[in-house]
């Protein structure tokens, strides 16, 4: 039996164990995935971006040492990336410019290549793919985007217009990283595939600090190993050693595992686990995030701004999360106070706030109003406890008159997405999260953007105008190298979603919540949500029975 | 009625009274079980009571596993009956797919069939199912084979009796014998059946949610033990799994003393 | 011997027609058609049914099979697998499945015997609970009881107590049957003959009523193989173990369609084994198997 089963017992991970909620769904970065959330923890450990976020969110140098920027002709906006000598990939192999052109192509034509439309000559790529054009009329539009490789270290990246936001999307946005060009050149589509999805022999080759070595999908595990190449080692103290393997898991008792100290970190997620004891060393990190109740406005009686607003001040947004998580900060505005240009409190109290009188008065007579509301709420487990917000939430509206049915769907984003024969969507409200991919105000409005996912139909409001304007004013503050000016125009862009229009009622801001073994040092989650690998490294006591206590220095 | 032995009533009425109790508690009066309930409230919806999920559950599960028993036990007496009464080739052909269906495990099959039913739901060609009905739909599908299988063998020693072959000889049909002679006997043994195949439906339901796989809505037993199981490892977690744990037991307990009581009960007077 | 030689044949038909059911119920999905509304799919997806499934080929479904035995990928390369990957945790499921099998028995025996010595004192009525109560259990609750003090301990400890855990039910459910079998034979004549002869109770039911229970032991060997990798899903799923069922699980839940055709039928063809290998033993152990077919 012994010879039948080949390396015979599944033996317990070695290294650090850290399980996380969900497996990666490719590690593919250029290519990716629409899902890409539950792929950024490994991406992040293992890439690097031309630029970094430093503990303030503002722009550092990455892999590029320094950058000039500078307008180009007609409007364009041209960045020149000067890159690191120092930096190597895993095999010993420099970085190159090269690198950088060749990722960027494969992610303009990946799953998520409308995420790269600020690039000059992207639109046409992007429009060609739309309708299926011929591969070759693709790659003539390919080598007219405005990224080129001045030389092995110059990078220059041409934008259709100004974007404040870019050098921050280069941080973290995963789709601007370099490829293994020398690697990849020459390779079919499915054999690049292959080379990232099926790690062996070292491959995919890293800069950050640690490289993939094994992706189990069955046993739903991922095994990093150290970089020792990587220009950008985690930042060693005194008597601290960098974590040699670390391994992420999935688990369905992960916090019992963690108690018995045998894996060292984990999400404490579920509302469970939350309610019951309070572990010293629980932590809480404040994400760069937004829950929030959307409207069908193209549906009666939430087809009129006034009716989603009185809605909006029908909400207890205090009471709604009270006695659920250990804490919560409530909110009705969209931005985070945390972002940088959030909005001032003079401008969140211009936003719909609880104000339930003047909710039931405006709602008095608004015709309508018998039809039951249908509130659409993702099904399954989550940081959020969205069922149990979405009761709360019906129970509220109908101290208003409103009555509220609540449907919670495992298929939820179908759900949002589907249409009635008669032409707008069939649901009537829903619930989902909103997080920042980098530190912009900008990540925050482009889910509402006429191209964006927001499922809301808000652009037919009142002919398309205020969309137009809301448009407008992004399209300005995007731009503006002004920061006081542009965080204005953000907020008026704000006001217009949130109180004008009253296209969504945001209610709170959420928080993730997990523990760490104390030796672990550096090993965090970061406002956007993302386990940060980056700067993991171990604290000197190193022994099982110390480990197991949890007892580091 | 002395025919039906006391293990049938005391299994019946278990089934019965769970069935009566789940209406009350679940269907009518959620709200008084609620304010009642001394298991208090669930850990992951925290406005919801024990009580309230448990016994909605176990309506839910109860209305899925008669459904999905009652079209399996058809569809297997259909078949069993198609079987007989075609006899030679057809019968053959008819028992290797019975043998190929039972073969696999019914929870792999449902998983396949949800697979397949999800994605014609989501093209919209889902003709008007729900999760209800395609849980129902698959449970049924999967679940004749093991029925077909015994009404098949039991048809064939009914048939071995003398008064049949009796009324073969006097000019009696393949149908008529089978309306009029063979089914009378039959009928008890079809609702041992029945009973046997509703734990087996209940169960599979809840693995199959247990893996994710299912979209039972609203929320049955199976889907609520295999969405919240996960409290067992957390304190106080036990008061949430095991009531609907102990409700799923009886439910088994009752369907097998009332099939096993009937099956062996027809089985002593032949 | 041509008795023998139909049984195989019945026996080995399976593989096949669950190649060919499942090929086709995969292929006629709305997931596989052209259509992009339809579909509700990635392209990669979408892509990879066109390479592995072969639809609208004469012999389509023989293309996975090609693939998988020309060292090639099914499904995508995030979520696809290759025939030495299937082959790997096929071997570990199996293992688990093999430990447990006798557990099983073990137990089954263990369990008739006591249901038999319960009949007529006040236990009775455990002899009803237990299988109750053995039935009742979705494998995932006692696996979860199980699972925090053993998980990640290495040692075999996942596995071994999977297997413990997938046997409770198989092992019940063969002990009734088992249970049956024995009280039969206790109440026949020669029983009787043996203990009035003077022989004590121990050896009457070892050298005289175990052997005639053996066959119905056997017959239900294969049902219960299959219950126990039926459990071995969620149980792998609980203890962490890469393993075939999980592996099952998630080429579903990510539609892998190539992989769940390949699969199934990998399962059927160990589940025919199994039963060929009952088969076997029937006649090895059971003289009356023999003489009915020689």
């Amino acid at each position: 039996m012994v010879a039948a089963c080949g390396p015979c017992g599944f033996q317990p991970e070695p290294g650090v164990k850290v399980v996380v909620p969900a497996m990666p769904t490719t590690l593919d970065w250029s290519h990716s995935d629409p899902m890409s959330w539950v792929n950024y923890p490994v991406m992040l450990a293992t890439q690097k971006g031309l630029t970094t976020l430093g503990p303030d969110h503002s722009v550092q140098p990455g892999l590029a040492e320094r950058w000039e920027r500078e307008a180009g002709a007609s409007g364009r906006e041209v960045y020149t990336f000067h890159l690191r000598a120092d930096v190597n990939w895993s095999d010993g192999s420099p970085v190159t410019a090269r690198d950088f052109v060749f990722g960027w192509h494969r992610a303009l034509v990946g799953r998520e290549r409308g995420e790269m439309a600020d690039l000059e000559g992207a639109e046409e790529v992007l429009a060609l793919l739309e309708r299926g054009a011929p591969a070759a009329e693709v790659r003539a539009a390919l080598s007219r985007v405005g990224v080129e490789a001045v030389d092995a270290r110059t990078l220059r990246v041409t934008l259709a217009r100004p974007r404040s936001y870019f050098l921050a999307r280069l941080a973290n946005v995963y789709l601007f990283f370099p490829s293994p060009s020398v690697d990849l050149e020459g390779k079919s589509d499915e054999a690049v595939r292959d080379y990232f999805d099926r790690p062996r022999d070292g491959r995919p080759l890293a800069v950050g600090p640690y490289r993939v070595e094994r992706w189990d999908r069955a046993g739903e595990r991922v095994r990093l190993v150290y970089n020792p190449r990587s220009a950008f080692p985690p930042p060693m103290g005194p008597g601290e050693t960098p974590a040699q393997v670390l391994t992420l898991m999935k688990s369905e008792i992960g916090p019992a595992l963690y108690e018995r100290g045998r894996v060292d970190f984990v999400f404490v997620d579920s509302a469970a686990a939350l309610r019951g004891m309070r572990p010293a060393d629980l932590k809480r990190e404040p994400l760069l995030s937004t829950y929030f109740l959307g409207f069908n406005t193209e549906r009666p009686p939430l087809d009129r701004p006034e009716v989603r607003r009185a809605l909006a001040r029908a909400l207890d947004r205090e009471a709604l999360l009270a006695g659920l998580l250990p804490a919560a900060r409530a909110t009705n505005v969209l931005l985070p106070p945390e972002l940088p240009d959030a909005a001032t409190p003079e401008q969140a109290a211009g936003l719909p706030h609880y104000e339930p009188e003047r909710a039931k008065a405006e709602l008095a007579g608004v015709k309508g109003m018998d039809r039951p509301l249908r509130l659409v709420v993702k099904a399954g487990d989550s940081f959020v406890p969205e069922e149990a917000l979405a009761e709360r939430i019906a129970a509220q509206l109908a101290r208003v008159g409103v009555q509220v049915v609540v449907d919670s769907r495992s298929d939820f984003s179908a759900e949002v997405a589907r249409r009635t024969p008669q032409g707008p969507r069939a649901y009537d409200l829903f619930l989902r999260r909103l997080g920042a991919d980098y530190a912009h105000p900008n990540t925050f409005f482009t889910l509402f953007e006429r191209q964006g996912n927001h499922q809301t139909g808000w652009e037919t409001q009142a002919g398309g105008e205020p969309m137009q304007r809301f448009e407008q004013l992004l399209e300005a503050a995007d731009g503006d190298a002004d920061a006081a000016h542009a965080r204005e125009l953000y907020a008026k862009a704000q006001q217009v979603l949130v109180g004008e229009q009253a296209v969504i009622a945001p209610l709170y801001h959420p928080d993730r919540y997990f523990r760490a073994r104390a030796r672990l040092h550096g090993l965090d989650v970061d406002p956007f949500n993302f386990l940060a690998l980056r700067a993991l490294r171990l604290g000197p006591d190193e022994t099982p029975t110390a480990r197991a206590e949890g007892q580091g220095p | 009625m002395k025919r039906v032995p006391l293990r049938a009533w005391v299994g019946l009425l278990l089934l019965v009274g769970l069935g009566v109790l789940s209406l009350v508690a679940g269907r009518l009066f959620p709200e008084s079980l609620a304010r009642t309930c001394p298991l208090g409230w669930d850990l992951n919806r925290p406005d919801r009571s024990v009580c309230e999920l448990a016994f909605g559950g176990l309506w839910v599960s109860l209305a899925v596993g008669l459904a999905a028993g009652a079209f399996s036990t058809v569809l297997g007496l259909g078949v069993a009956a198609l079987a007989r009464l075609s006899g030679g080739v057809t019968e053959q052909v008819l028992l290797r797919a019975v043998d190929a269906v039972f073969a696999l495990p019914d929870v792999l099959v449902v998983m396949v069939l949800q697979l397949a039913g999800q994605s014609l739901m989501d093209a919209g060609l889902g003709g008007g199912l729900g999760p209800f009905g395609l849980m129902v739909t698959s449970l049924a599908l999967v679940g004749w084979a093991g029925p077909a299988r015994m009404f098949r063998d039991r048809l064939a020693t009914l048939e071995g009796q003398e008064y049949v072959a009796a009324a073969r000889a006097l000019g009696g049909g393949g149908a008529h014998v089978l309306r009029v002679h063979l089914w009378p006997l039959l009928r008890p043994f079809v609702l041992a059946v029945f009973l046997s195949r509703l734990p087996s439906a209940i169960l599979t339901e809840s693995t199959v949610s247990f893996f994710g796989i299912a979209r039972m809505e609203p929320m049955s037993l199976g889907r609520y033990l295999g969405t919240s199981y996960a409290a067992l490892i957390y304190e106080g977690g036990g008061r949430v799994v095991l009531p609907a744990w102990g409700l799923l037991v009886l439910l088994v307990l009752g369907a097998s003393l009332a099939s096993q009581a009937l099956g062996g009960g027809s089985r002593r007077q032949v | 011997m041509r008795l023998i030689a139909t049984r195989l044949v019945r026996q080995l038909v399976l593989v096949p027609v669950v190649a060919v059911a499942s090929y086709y119920l995969m292929a006629a999905l709305p997931l596989t058609t052209e259509s992009d509304t339809k579909r509700q799919v990635s392209p990669e997806l979408a892509a990879s049914y066109q390479r592995d499934l072969g639809i609208g080929e004469p012999l389509g479904f023989l293309r996975p099979w090609q693939k998988l035995f020309a060292g090639e990928r099914l499904g995508t390369s995030a979520q696809g697998i290759t025939g030495d990957e299937l082959l790997q945790k096929l071997s570990g499921s199996v293992g688990v499945g093999l430990v447990a099998l006798p557990l099983a028995l073990a137990w089954a025996v263990g369990f008739a015997l006591l249901r038999t010595r319960w009949r007529r004192g006040r236990w009775a009525v455990l002899g009803d609970a237990l299988p109750a109560i053995a039935f009742g259990t979705p494998v995932f609750i006692p696996a979860l009881l199980l699972a925090p003090s053993v998980v990640e301990r290495g040692h075999l400890l996942p596995e071994l107590c999977a297997a413990v855990v997938i046997a409770i039910w198989p092992g019940t459910f063969l002990g009734t049957l088992v249970g049956d079998a024995l009280e039969t034979e206790l109440s026949r004549d020669y029983v009787r003959t043996a203990l009035s002869k003077g022989l004590d109770p121990g050896t009457v039911m070892r050298r005289h009523v175990l052997p005639n229970v053996w066959p119905a032991l056997l017959d239900a060997v294969t049902p219960v193989a299959t219950a126990l990798l039926a459990g071995s899903f969620a149980a792998e799923r609980v203890f962490g173990l890469p393993y075939f069922g999980q592996l099952y699980v998630l080429a579903v839940l990510n539609k892998q369609v190539a992989v769940v055709v390949v699969s199934t039928t990998t399962f059927a063809t160990v589940l025919v084994v199994v039963s060929l290998t009952v088969e076997l033993l029937r006649v090895l152990v059971d003289p009356r198997a023999r003489e009915a077919r020689a």
